[in-house]
């Protein structure tokens, strides 16, 4: 065979090889999309979007159907949301949008989505409680502080020093209860003063709290993954007391303690989901929704429809799904969100 | 040596040629080809830097190098800022940095930063592409940068100094003193950078500067070998790096409060000895790394501490012409803290290697075994087998065939919380193949030595199970064993050469075709399967163009990068990028000393770009810097 012919087969071979090239760019999913939102059925899902990429989003689900509209804060205003949406509040037809890498939170009106303001001047915000008509509070992950806004002029205001990282709030007869993913304790914040007046000692790591039908504080603590396993504390907010603590297995990280409709049943994540009644005495021993292989990451409760809302954020890098479940956890259904979607709000609730 | 680069040393480094005018070699020094530090492994394609691209850019990181010259893509986070290597479509742990012989990467996150490599500290630099974990161990999965020291006996003394000034970044110095006799040769190379990186970008239509991203440090390295005779000899090399940067905000981001330290001291001690068909070599290693982290964002600062010791004795053989055996240990030990872990860690691994070669008229073939034992005893058995052969004087091949893995970084087992102590290494296979053309011969102009023309085209293969990631568990974040991956692609390269009397001029152009998707998953409804991994371009192409005439000498540089996938279901991707650049030298000699002026144009077309996603890239920037070297005229010695 001739150079030329050797030649001339190999570069037919690599050209061959070259003609099945991939594509690099996404098919196109461009649509035309329409966002009305709901007062009485809608619900807006956070979507964190990777740590560090500025692609948090906000979807909007309807309450019916399989689809929803994906990163509607965008729509609306013509720009990003930021880095890790973590949370959403809504306070007097507004929206709070805590997005914590970004260290804003962005203020919407609660139905149009329309950018009414940007509050700044925190360090690494989480939740957002109101606790009177003009007054807020944030929970902070690295400032080892709890911050006052003002709820008209959208600014910090103030400080309440608190060790370690403040996470979710409930406000209950005057004071506001801290819980902390970096100690083994309940903050209590007295909300006319703002002082620090109390620390509950209950388990490592509270990342989530809730109030039940007989005004008992339910705290969920997730660990360390280490020494400290996963556990679950009822406290008696009257007087300060833990009146049950029920501890998980090791290597078990519980989070995202919602409550039902009427407060008498509980929720959360521990890989599956669980239930159990506010009279139980033990840990459920079998999952109310076994998630097959998803990654659970976010939970809520819609009042409206009895319905379990659970995202699965599948690797944390591609968008997300959400999954609704009846109150016997049969799967009604599921939506489309964006990347890492976390935090639910419906919007009647 | 490759002829090209003989060729180039010859003809485009007037500095180092009349250099050596004077010299004259009085011992005719046994080098130890055999060991693995010292020979191309069999079937493996490789890469050595030209001295003439690496001379041009001596102020600038191994980053900037490999980003410009070859087929790897840089995940760069921004000028100063973290750079990390992909290649042939694995993550940036796949791909070793070796100082002569010995890995970089920081044992407790497995990262090689190669922004802290600076290009002045180096001057034998070289790719080799594809797994060979049954050679280099964890870690060699897609490729091995290799960072070797030059010893240069009855060397000229002579002082080279440099410094650089760029617009958007600072200024860089660097400078090598070196020293010779017929016994011991020495040198003294360091490096300072002082930049604010205060660069203009542009983000939404608004022009922005970076703030808070200064990059301040220094490095000296210092290479030190005594012969006792032509066969054996002795070297001690040290090397001290301290970097001192501030993380600059994302793009999102007001404000970053965040600042890195990193604090590096590394000592090797490397006996060689060689006997007429037998060879050993005695290398060991001890470094010391600390790397402070902190911003607002933390509860407290993060102090990551690790001591490594490193002993490897190979001893290879010569049992005819055709045959050569070579056999090794390595003894690795690790002592590793930090703020994240509840004690200290030690892991102890041990490895013994054993390869043969056989080789006869223009075909060689090199089956090579590798096992591993540790306290965590989990590495699996690795193999490979390399072939090459020259078919006619325009045409050769080479293949090869290996076990890959990778195992755990100690943050990966211990971190707190989060660690998993059962985590299984990284581990598959990988293959490759590539086809080496001589176009003038081809061509039956091989009449004037002057022109040389190549090319090479290598397609790869590789499957890598256990893939390692993290992932958040509520609030904590944790590694499994996530996924399988599948890479193949090619890479094609081709060099042009001409040289005159007038002129010199060279011409490479290299194209990377890349695909490496997820095979499978643990993650139910994972839609990242099928799909190309993030960050990893599936298109890199570029070129570079150098001519010299006379004092002046012109470099032109084109890089193209690819879409990149930014989300795993390949839904939201960067933008590829058209990089540029233009380099002026101009030389002069007075008396026995060489001169030489440069200015550089880096993103001459002004192109507004991502590498990573919220890292915003300097628009058009301008460098100027001088190189001087002077030279102690030398007596001969003979």
């Amino acid at each position: 065979m001739s150079k030329m012919k050797i030649t001339s087969l190999l570069f037919s071979a690599i050209i061959l090889f070259f003609g099945s090239c991939k594509k690099d760019t996404p098919a196109d999913t461009t649509s035309t999309v329409i966002f009305n939102a709901s007062s009485t059925t809608g619900a807006y899902i956070a979507n964190e979007g990777q740590f560090n990429n500025n692609n948090a989003s906000l979807s909007y689900y309807s309450g019916s159907g399989n689809s929803s509209t994906t990163d509607v804060y965008n729509l609306v205003n013509n720009s990003t949301l930021g880095d890790i949406a973590q949370s959403l509040t809504k306070i007097n037809n507004k929206l709070f949008i805590v997005v914590n890498n970004s260290t804003k939170i962005e203020v919407t009106d609660l139905i149009t989505l329309k950018k009414i303001a940007t509050i700044t001047g925190l360090t690494s915000p989480r939740y957002l409680l109101p606790v009177t008509t003009n007054k807020a509070y944030v929970s902070d992950l690295s400032s080892g502080t709890v911050s006052i806004i003002n709820l008209s002029s959208y600014s910090v205001t103030g400080t309440i020093p608190i060790t370690g990282s403040s996470e979710q709030m409930v406000y209950y007869n005057g004071k506001v209860y801290v819980t902390n993913i970096a100690t083994s304790y309940l903050y209590v914040i007295d909300a006319a003063t703002d002082n620090l007046t109390d620390s509950i000692l209950i388990g490592y790591g509270g990342n989530s709290i809730s109030i039940d039908k007989n005004n008992k504080l339910w705290v969920l603590c997730g660990g360390d993954f280490s020494a400290n396993t996963s556990t679950l504390h009822k406290v008696n907010p009257s007087n300060g007391l833990v009146e049950m603590s029920l501890t998980f297995a090791p290597s078990t990280y519980a989070s995202r303690l919602n409550m039902n409709d009427v407060k008498d049943e509980l929720y959360f994540l521990n890989t599956n989901v669980y239930k159990m009644s506010i009279n139980d005495t033990s840990l459920p021993t079998t999952e109310f929704i076994n998630a097959n292989g998803k990654s659970f990451y976010g939970l809520g409760y819609n009042n409206t429809s009895n319905q379990i809302y659970v995202s699965d954020a599948i690797d944390f890098q591609q968008s997300g799904r959400v999954y609704r479940y009846n109150e016997n956890g049969t799967e009604l259904g599921n939506f489309g969100a964006g990347i890492s979607p976390g935090y639910f709000l419906f919007l009647n609730n | 040596m490759q002829k090209p680069l003989f060729i180039f040393l010859l003809l485009f480094f007037p500095l180092l040629t009349q250099g050596q005018t004077d010299s004259t070699i009085t011992l005719k020094i046994v080098e130890i080809n055999s060991v693995r530090l010292f020979s191309k492994a069999t079937g493996f394609s490789e890469t050595k830097i030209d001295s003439i691209s690496l001379s041009k850019i001596k102020d600038q990181s191994l980053g900037y190098l490999l980003s410009q010259n070859t087929s790897a893509f840089i995940k760069n986070y921004g000028p100063g800022a973290l750079s990390s290597i992909t290649l042939r479509g694995g993550s940036a742990y796949h791909t070793l940095v070796l100082w002569n012989g010995f890995s970089l990467a920081n044992p407790m996150n497995g990262v090689m930063d190669v922004s802290l490599i600076p290009l002045s500290l180096f001057e034998n630099i070289s790719i080799q592409y594809g797994g060979s974990s049954s050679q280099w161990g964890s870690g060699a999965i897609s490729g091995a940068i290799h960072l070797n020291d030059n010893t240069n006996f009855n060397q000229q003394s002579s002082v080279r100094i440099g410094t650089r000034f760029n617009s958007s970044s600072g200024l860089v110095s660097f400078g090598k003193f070196s020293f010779g006799t017929s016994k011991f040769s020495s040198t003294l190379k360091y490096f300072q950078v002082n930049e604010n990186n205060n660069y203009k970008f542009e983000l939404n239509g608004l022009s922005k500067t970076q703030t808070h991203a200064n990059n301040n440090g220094y490095g000296i390295i210092s290479e030190n070998t005594y012969l006792f005779n032509a066969t054996t000899n002795i070297s001690f090399n040290f090397w001290h790096q301290y970097s001192n940067r501030q993380i600059a905000p994302l793009a999102s981001q007001i404000n970053s409060s965040a600042v890195q330290r990193d604090n590096n001291l590394r000592y090797s001690l490397i006996y060689k000895t060689s006997k007429k068909k037998s060879g050993f070599i005695f290398r060991n290693a001890f470094f010391n790394e600390s790397i402070y982290y902190n911003d607002n964002s933390l509860l407290y600062p993060s102090l990551s501490l690790c001591k490594t010791f490193i002993s490897e004795p190979e001893y290879s053989i010569s049992i005819n012409h055709f045959h050569t055996l070579q056999a090794g240990l390595n003894l690795t030990k690790t002592r590793a803290i930090t703020t994240e872990y509840i004690d200290h860690k030690t892991i102890s691994r041990e490895a013994i290697f054993l390869s043969y070669k056989f080789s006869k008229h223009n075909f060689s073939v090199s089956p090579s075994v590798r096992k591993e034992y540790s306290n965590l005893n989990t590495a699996p058995l690795t193999y490979s087998i390399g072939l090459e052969q020259t078919l006619t004087n325009w045409l050769s091949y080479s293949g090869n065939y290996n076990t890959i893995y990778r195992n755990p970084q100690i943050n990966d087992l211990y971190w707190n919380p989060g660690g998993n102590i059962n985590l299984l290494p990284e581990s598959g296979h990988s293959e490759d193949g590539t086809l080496s053309i001589d176009v003038i011969r081809l061509m039956d102009i091989t009449k004037n030595d002057s022109t040389h023309a190549s090319f090479e085209f290598t397609f790869f293969n590789k499957n890598i199970d256990n893939w390692i990631a993290w992932t958040p568990r509520g609030n904590i974040w944790y590694p499994m064993n996530i996924k399988s991956v599948h890479s193949y692609g090619s890479e094609t390269f081709i060099h042009l050469l001409k040289t005159n009397k007038f002129l010199s001029a060279k011409f490479d152009l290299f194209y990377a075709y890349t695909i490496s998707e997820t095979t499978s998953s643990r993650i139910g409804n994972d839609a990242s399967v099928n799909k190309q991994l993030i960050y990893v371009p599936i298109h890199k192409a570029g070129f570079n163009f150098f001519i010299n005439y006379k004092s002046y000498s012109l470099t032109y540089n084109f890089t193209y990068t690819g879409n990149r996938f930014t989300s795993t279901d390949n839904l939201e991707f960067l933008v590829a990028n058209k990089i540029h650049s233009l380099q002026i030298d101009y030389s002069f000699q007075l008396k026995n000393n060489q001169f030489s002026l440069f200015t550089r144009i880096d993103n001459l077309f002004n192109e507004k770009y991502f590498v990573v996603a919220n890292r915003p890239q300097p628009l058009r920037n301008y460098g100027f810097g001088i190189v001087m070297q002077f030279n102690k005229k030398q007596t001969k010695i003979n």
